[in-house]
């Protein structure tokens, strides 16, 4: 018999108290968010379709009138006539599906823009992709003390960019002028590339998140002032000088107070986490938020005396966030409406004040899914195919330059998508470093792809902390029993989830490497045997049946070569008993 | 070192039907969907299904068993339909927990059902491992209806605590899931181990009473480790991982259920291992003639058949033979059970080579049946001197590829000699005392002119003492027939 119970009990405890040991050796490093998942979705809900017996339904991008009678008709991506929400929800381009889950460290409440970043690059982030967010209903009000002129300044501003991003589905996060541009979709074709410009649903250049349903804004307390005489872009299909200069914003209902809920179906895309028959999307009904911009005085006859040189630009607002969940942010404080550029040597251009962005100071929301006891548990986070593509052809194309945008099309890569969850270390999911922000030190914006404080949540496709997919774990994904979530109406299934998590790679991987760790170990037990020298033995003699006439009895040499085997070869029965 | 790596092979060799267990619940793990019942959060339905698994690959009874002297019947279809039963067990007790946990009678119910199935298929399998004597004693009906209420009672309070209760001295909060989950593989393994037994074998024992002379009492110790050894190990596991263990970690939890069945469980050593000696003859490995003129010692011989032991080919002629297995400890000495009759006289091995058997392992001690060790009898073995004639017999062991990490050069005689391992060749002589046979391993026997090889095939093991005692034992005239 082999050890006693007891000798194998007191061995188990030993295993146990070192496996205790270990535990606490280890320092669980919680950025706040993991990465559940990674996927196409375009993929995921083509499988439905196939595995289904109804064909899902059709998402269909419906504004609010409001925002068409005030801004003019909705106009999408020129040429093309859907929106990219339209063309995520309903399986038109390959999307990139990035799943987050909330940890005991995360902030509370879902997560901004602000919150995470996803860039592509070679060994660091190098160009950086915007995820679709949900949209804002906005009750702007404008108060204050200030000039008559500089509120209508505001005022336009905000019509004009809200009113944007009603007609293009895009929101607006900031930048400069080419930002603005491209965002939303200003510029002409590229004349010296005529018919190959890639306006046409192609993105144009620069990453912006696009909206997962139409937004709604209203102006509170104020008059509504009519479209101009060019309308807003009704007669054309393409965007017009008068989209842009014809919009404007309807005076808002009594209803349309910050925390009513919207009085009709806020038409965001559908989102579904497998696993949950909860009601799954965050802000769903959706709710007001109020946007309260308070335009200082400057001209009072006290200011004016200390301040005999003020000019426009000592114009001083604050910007004033409060959400339906009844959070108030104050988003600028006694900041100058017109301010200069940063980096600026004043000439030119940059040595004017411009009017400070307000709209982009705003946060978005990335939407959140979970169960009801915990709708914010995941945050999802979608990024259409054309990001990607141009990321890719920024960085490894001829100029290698990730902030130059490239103009045409061009050849290579063109299903960026599936090249990346096949290339995982070019792709970084960061959020800041909770602990930093507990402590209130400083940082990094998030534009700072330099910066190295963000902490990176990408190590889970690449095999974990011991990496294993540079030793040869290809499936990539270590999170196979996580919920996944699919911009559909119904819950995804599991082969679903058992594709997108790679279910069955990672069996026939577990699988496959228990072979080939019993053979490497058979193989390595018996290496030496390869150069193991073979015992020999000699004898001189070898026993047959006797030949009858005695030839070849007693001489002792016939033993044949490669005779032996049958049956005992020659004779040499007799003779002397040597062996050596 | 030598002694680290002989016990872990030792271990992964024994337990290798349930190392590939484990690694197909791993490999399947993946598969399972979410919302599927083996998928449950708390690990219970997966941990049964591993202790089912586990159940049908070793189950065994705990304590000692019938009384060693007594022959146990073999019914190839009772063993099969209790080892179902044994498999059925823990998805009772699955059911019974559950059924209390969600307050769900249903659930309850089909625990019930496939309690009876488990009885039913008990008693179709009743004549397995029946042993003739049956002394009067308490009754076998009556102590399992005993154990089946209290562990129902005992795995419904669980349950019930576990998942819907109530408790009004603690504010309504209930008991945590997982020590649901841990007494639950500790009741599984203790009502396994049980029902693999019988309360007739107990009977048996407290009246055959014991050697000294004392009433019997039973050895308690199996069955309180079967029941808190899993139990409290897998709520310290619990705490380790810092109670985030859900079905991701289900593989942590299926290897603790194994590494527990093979703790309790644990593979019976046989009592012989069936061998045999396949003769052989070379295929090829002859020198060229002789010269006539006589070589110096510097070069090699020449005119052998030179005898490779993997270039050989059997012909039809094998020796059957059956080598018993030596214990570090023998159970029979070490059962404190009173003899019911004159024991057996020791089995004594004989063979032509002299005495052999697998010895404990020198630097485990552990048993094993890989090596065989043949002790030579006395010196005349190999040589013999007469009045008028000395006769010398060679023996020689070729092994092709000697085993282990350790390997040791061999000690050149002549110049010519080609280096090899000192495993690979062992040469009996005068002063041999002892020699070791593995599987494959190549005999070669020559005496008075004739030479013969064999080579060594370790067979299956054997569990019973009868087949042991009918074999015959090898005789010279087996091997070597001088004509």
């Amino acid at each position: 018999m082999g050890a006693s119970p007891v000798k194998r009990f007191c061995a188990l405890a030993a295993a146990l108290a070192l496996l205790a040991v270990g535990g606490c050796f280890s320092s669980p490093d919680d950025p706040g968010w993991n990465m559940v998942g990674a996927y196409d979705a375009t993929t995921i809900m083509a499988l439905d379709d196939v595995l289904g017996e109804e064909l899902p339904p059709e998402y269909v991008w419906v504004p609010f009138p409001g925002m068409s009678e005030s801004c003019g008709p909705p106009k999408a991506a020129d040429g093309l006539g859907v929106f990219e929400a339209e063309a995520m929800a309903n399986s038109l381009t390959p999307t990139l599906a990035i799943v987050l889950e909330r940890t005991l460290r995360a902030p509370e409440g879902p997560l901004s823009t602000d919150g995470v970043r996803i860039a592509l690059g070679r060994d660091r982030p190098e160009y950086l992709l915007q995820p679709a967010v949900m949209p804002r209903y906005i009750a702007v009000h404008i108060e204050g003390e200030g000039n008559v002129h500089h509120k209508q300044l505001v005022r336009t501003q905000l019509q004009m960019e809200t009113c944007m991003e009603h007609k293009t589905g895009r929101g607006w996060i900031g930048g400069d002028a080419s930002n603005l541009r491209q965002a939303f979709l200003l510029d002409p074709p590229d004349e010296e590339n005529w018919g190959s410009d890639r306006r046409y649903f192609g993105g144009q250049r620069d990453p912006i998140p696009s909206l997962l349903g139409p937004p709604d804004a209203c102006i509170v307390d104020e008059v509504a002032v009519s479209m101009g005489p060019g309308g807003a872009g009704e007669g054309s299909l393409d965007l017009v000088p008068s989209d842009v200069w014809g919009a404007s914003l309807r005076s808002c209902e009594v209803e349309e107070r910050p925390g009513a809920p919207l009085m009709r179906n806020a038409g965001t895309i559908p989102l579904r986490v497998s696993g949950q028959e909860d009601i799954p999307v965050r802000r769903m009904p959706a709710f007001w938020d109020q946007l309260t911009v308070v335009v200082n005085p400057y001209d009072t006859d006290l200011w004016k005396a200390a301040n005999p040189e003020a000019t426009d630009e000592s114009v001083r607002v604050d910007v004033l966030w409060a959400e339906a969940g009844g959070a108030r942010t104050n988003v600028l404080s006694q900041h100058p409406l017109f301010d200069r550029p940063e980096g600026g040597d004043g000439t030119g251009w940059a040595a004017g004040a411009g009017m400070t962005d307000l709209l982009a100071r705003v946060p978005y929301y990335y939407p959140s899914v979970g169960p009801r006891d915990e709708p914010d548990q995941y945050v999802l986070l979608l990024v259409p195919n054309w990001q990607i593509v141009e990321g890719l052809r920024r960085i490894y194309g001829e100029a290698q330059d990730a902030d130059r945008p490239r103009a045409t099309g061009g050849a290579g890569v063109q299903y960026g998508v599936g090249w990346l969850l096949d290339n995982p270390q070019h792709l970084f999911v960061q959020v800041p470093d909770p602990r930093k922000v507990a402590e209130g030190e400083q940082v990094a914006e998030k534009a700072e792809l330099e910066d190295d404080t963000w902490l990176d949540l990408t190590e889970i496709m690449g095999g974990g902390r011991f990496g294993l997919r540079t030793w040869g774990y290809t499936v990539g994904m270590l999170a196979g029993r996580k919920p996944i979530a699919l911009p559909v109406d119904d819950v995804p299934i599991w082969d679903q989830t058992a594709v997108a998590q790679r279910a069955a790679h990672q069996s026939y991987f577990l699988g496959g490497l228990a072979v080939l760790v019993f053979f490497l170990l058979g193989g390595l037990r018996r290496m030496p045997d390869l150069w193991t020298r073979m015992p020999e033995e000699r004898v001189d003699y070898w026993p047959g049946v006797p030949a009858d006439d005695g030839k070849g009895a007693g001489d002792g040499q016939e033993a044949p070569e490669g005779g032996g085997g049958e049956g005992g070869g020659g004779g040499g029965g007799g003779g002397g008993s040597e062996a050596k | 070192m030598r002694r680290l790596v002989g016990i872990l092979a030792r271990r992964i060799r024994d337990n290798l039907d349930l190392i590939m267990l484990w690694g197909a619940l791993v490999v399947a793990q993946p598969m399972i969907p979410v919302d599927h019942f083996l998928a449950r959060d708390d690990l219970t339905a997966w941990l049964m299904l591993t202790l089912s698994l586990t159940a049908l690959l070793r189950a065994r009874h705990l304590g000692s068993g019938p009384h060693p002297m007594l022959t146990q019947r073999r019914a190839p279809f009772g063993a099969l339909t209790r080892r179902v039963a044994l498999v059925l067990v823990p998805w009772v007790l699955l059911w019974w927990y559950l059924g209390a946990w969600s307050l769900a009678p249903a659930m309850m119910g089909m625990g019930f059902v496939l309690l009876l199935g488990v009885i039913v298929l008990l008693s179709m399998g009743r004549k397995h491992g029946l042993t003739a004597w049956n002394p009067p004693g308490g009754s076998a009906g009556v102590a399992w209806f005993v154990y089946t209420v209290f562990m129902a009672a005992v795995l419904g309070m669980l349950g019930w605590l576990c998942g819907a209760a109530s408790l009004p001295w603690i504010h309504g909060s209930v008991l945590p899931s997982w020590m649901g989950m841990a007494g639950m593989v500790g009741v599984g393994f203790l009502t396994i181990g049980l029902l693999a037994g019988r309360v007739r074998n107990r009977r048996q024992r407290k009246t055959a009473g014991r050697r000294d002379g004392k009433p019997y009492r039973p050895d308690l110790f199996p069955a309180a480790l079967a029941l808190f050894g899993p139990s409290v190990g897998l709520a310290l596991l619990y705490q380790i991982l810092g109670g985030l263990m859900d079905f991701s970690q289900a593989y942590a939890g299926a290897l603790y259920v194994v590494v527990w069945a093979a703790v309790l469980w644990q593979r019976p050593d046989p009592i012989a291992r069936a061998c045999v000696l396949h003769e052989v003859v070379p295929s090829g490995g002859g020198d060229k003639e002789a010269k006539a003129s006589a070589l110096g010692f510097d070069r090699p011989p020449e005119g052998a058949l030179r005898f490779n032991p993997i270039r050989t080919k059997r012909i039809l002629v094998m020796h059957p033979w059956l080598v018993p297995v030596r214990q570090a400890r023998i159970e029979k000495l070490d059962d404190p059970v009173r003899p019911l009759w004159a024991q057996h006289t020791p089995l004594m091995p004989h063979h032509i080579l002299g005495e052999a058997c697998f010895e404990p392992n020198p630097v485990t001690r552990a048993t094993q049946w890989d090596v065989l060790t043949i002790k030579m009898g006395a010196r005349t073995d190999v040589s013999t001197v007469a009045a008028e004639d000395a006769k010398t017999r060679r023996i020689a062991i070729l092994r092709a590829y000697p085993r282990g990490f350790f390997r040791r050069r061999k000690v050149r005689t002549y110049r010519w000699e080609e280096e090899g391992l000192k495993e690979s060749l062992q040469v009996i002589d005068a002063t041999t005392e002892r020699a070791t046979l593995m599987d494959g391993d190549l005999l070669v026997l020559s005496a008075e002119g004739v030479a013969r090889a064999f080579e060594v095939e370790l067979g299956a093991p054997l569990y019973s003492t009868h087949e042991f005692e009918s074999f015959r034992a090898p005789q010279l005239e087996d091997y070597v027939k001088v004509g």
